[in-house]
């Protein structure tokens, strides 16, 4: 078993098999051996680390991922998200971006790979604005360099 | 990145890229560039990755975007270019085509190719419909200094010269040969050429001494041509392991020459016009063709599509025969595309397994000991008639 210790203090226990889905709690302990610390994960929250857990309970007796796949053929399947990951990953947005990030940290490349696609998908068919709105950021364009953008790249819209 | 307002965590820049790496859609990528600076940069790289060129206006507007900005160019991996449609307008102007060779075309052609220039990541070129530009595409493309790795061209611009100022081509494509360029071509061109889609006419001058593992014939392969065809084939320092063939008729001898020629083949599709019914019932059951079978070193799948029209209601590939002869064989598809939803309801909605007497019922799947699977025909059109595997 490991101890998993969040941000906000709580701590976890979990079956090493399943932390493991963790490639940086994975070298952890492989660096540091044996041991009952718990291991602190400061980047990461109670609410969201339990939910990364669950993902990793399930998925814990999943195939190891192919080393070097070609990113050409990882583009092609987007709305490629089993039944299962699809349920786990229909949380409100600010969840879901917190899963990422946490996914990021902890290094869990099928887990980001499920949110960063459902962010795509949700992506899709979005005007501008909407997008804007979807990442909370602003358009630090002037009108004119838009209108530049959307004249040079004409040719691109309807395909 | 400057933030709204709002509880949203912010995502770091490579997020957003993986998030953007998910996207297919050209309209959906440019609509990200339109939203922000830091997602447009971002953005960009897979908008540009793969180009079509199409019409002609939109065609000048993207050459002349990617003059004006080459780092653009440099993103773009994979370039269609279809020349096809050159506007009415113009060739109103010069009602003469001389003329228009003369003064437009190769002012087209120059701003094309200075675009194509600074493209330094091109790994995939295709041309199309080139000839409203006679030889002008084929000779910059010839002078070109990029050197990409898979190539599509119409005849009319496949030239000898070009596959010698390309020598990292790994896939060809020859789209409506015969050329009569090729005749030509050096021995040591194109030495890396893995994949090939040709008519045999040209295969002929590009297959022997090159590592060709793939070949899609173009041309209708007919029964006087095949050991031509298989002895080219053979050729191939591959070995070749996948090979697509449309024949006129297929009969058991072809299966012979094959063993022979093509020993480490793994792959072989063959798309039949003649009756392969009988092919596949009868000829190969016989003992000639099983004993080919053991010639075959590492053939795995065997895949027929059938055009015949006139009545084909059985297919009974002697599977536990083949299987014997060639153990490292695994499947035996049969695709009758001709066969669909109106013809199936005068065929009869069962199949007999020969060898035990067993009607199967539609759509059931029957393991048979050492035999495999046999599927019984198909509801839908194309899909598989009999599909046999073998299991372990």
């Amino acid at each position: 078993m490991v101890t998993l210790t969040t941000s906000d203090n709580e701590t976890f226990t979990v079956d090493k098999k399943v932390a493991e889905k963790s490639v940086l709690i994975k070298n952890m302990l492989e660096d540091v051996g044996e041991s009952d610390q718990a291991i602190p994960l400061p980047n990461v929250t109670a609410s969201v680390l339990k939910k990364v857990l669950e993902w990793c309970e399930h998925h814990k007796d999943d195939p190891a991922p192919p080393e070097n796949e070609d990113k050409d053929d990882t583009r092609k399947r987007t709305t490629d998200i089993s039944e299962w990951d699809q349920k786990f990953i229909a949380v409100d947005q600010e969840m879901l971006f917190e899963i990422i990030l946490a996914a990021n940290y902890l290094d869990i490349k099928a887990l980001l790979d499920v949110g960063c696609k459902t962010v795509a998908n949700m992506i899709k068919g979005k005007s501008p604005e909407e997008i804007r709105k979807l990442f909370n950021i602003v358009n630090d364009f002037t009108p004119e360099e838009e209108a530049q953008i959307k004249k040079e790249n004409e040719w691109a819209e309807d395909r | 990145m400057k933030m709204g307002n709002g509880s949203l965590p912010e995502l770091p820049p490579e997020l957003y890229e993986h998030i953007i790496a998910f996207l297919d859609d050209r309209r959906d990528l440019l609509r990200i560039c339109l939203t922000n600076s830091i997602l447009h940069d971002l953005a960009a790289r897979y908008l540009y990755r793969r180009l079509r060129i199409q019409d002609f206006r939109r065609a000048v507007a993207a050459c002349i975007l990617l003059v004006k900005r080459p780092h653009i160019a440099a993103y773009v991996t994979q370039l269609e270019a279809d020349f096809g449609e050159v506007p009415d307008w113009i060739v109103h102007q010069w009602p003469k085509p001389r003329i228009f060779l003369n003064t437009f075309a190769p002012a087209y052609c120059r701003i094309m190719f200075r675009a194509f220039g600074s493209m330094n990541q091109l790994e995939h070129l295709t041309f199309k419909n080139t000839s409203p530009l006679g030889r002008l595409p084929m000779t910059n493309l010839a002078n070109c200094t990029f050197r990409v790795r898979s190539l599509t061209l119409p005849t009319s611009t496949f030239e000898h010269v070009i596959l010698q100022s390309q020598p990292l081509i790994e896939d060809l494509e020859v789209l409506d040969g015969p050329s009569f360029s090729i005749l030509a071509l050096r021995r040591t061109a194109i030495p890396h050429l893995k994949r090939l889609a040709a008519f045999q006419i040209d295969a002929k001058y590009l297959i022997p001494g090159r590592p060709v593992v793939e070949f899609r014939r173009l041309d209708t392969l007919l029964e006087e041509h095949v050991p031509d065809c298989l002895n080219t084939l053979s050729q191939s320092t591959g070995p070749l392991k996948r090979v697509r063939l449309l024949m006129m008729k297929i009969d058991g001898l072809f299966f012979v020459r094959a063993a022979a020629a093509i020993p480490d083949i793994v792959d072989l599709v063959i798309h039949g016009m003649g009756n392969v019914e009988h092919t596949v019932s009868e000829e190969l059951q016989t003992f000639e063709v099983v004993h080919a079978f053991r010639g075959f070193r590492s053939l795995k799948n065997i895949e027929i599509h059938s055009y015949y029209d006139g009545s084909a209601e059985y297919y009974f590939p002697p599977i536990h025969v083949l299987g014997r002869a060639c153990s490292t064989l695994e499947t035996f598809t049969i695709v009758d595309e001709l066969r669909g939803n109106s013809d199936r309801s005068r065929l009869p909605a069962y199949q007999l397994h020969r060898e035990l007497g067993k009607i199967l019922q539609e759509g059931e799947l029957e393991w048979i000991p050492r035999n495999g699977i046999v599927r019984t025909p198909p509801s839908v059109p194309g899909r598989q008639v009999t599909l046999v595997e073998w299991i372990g």
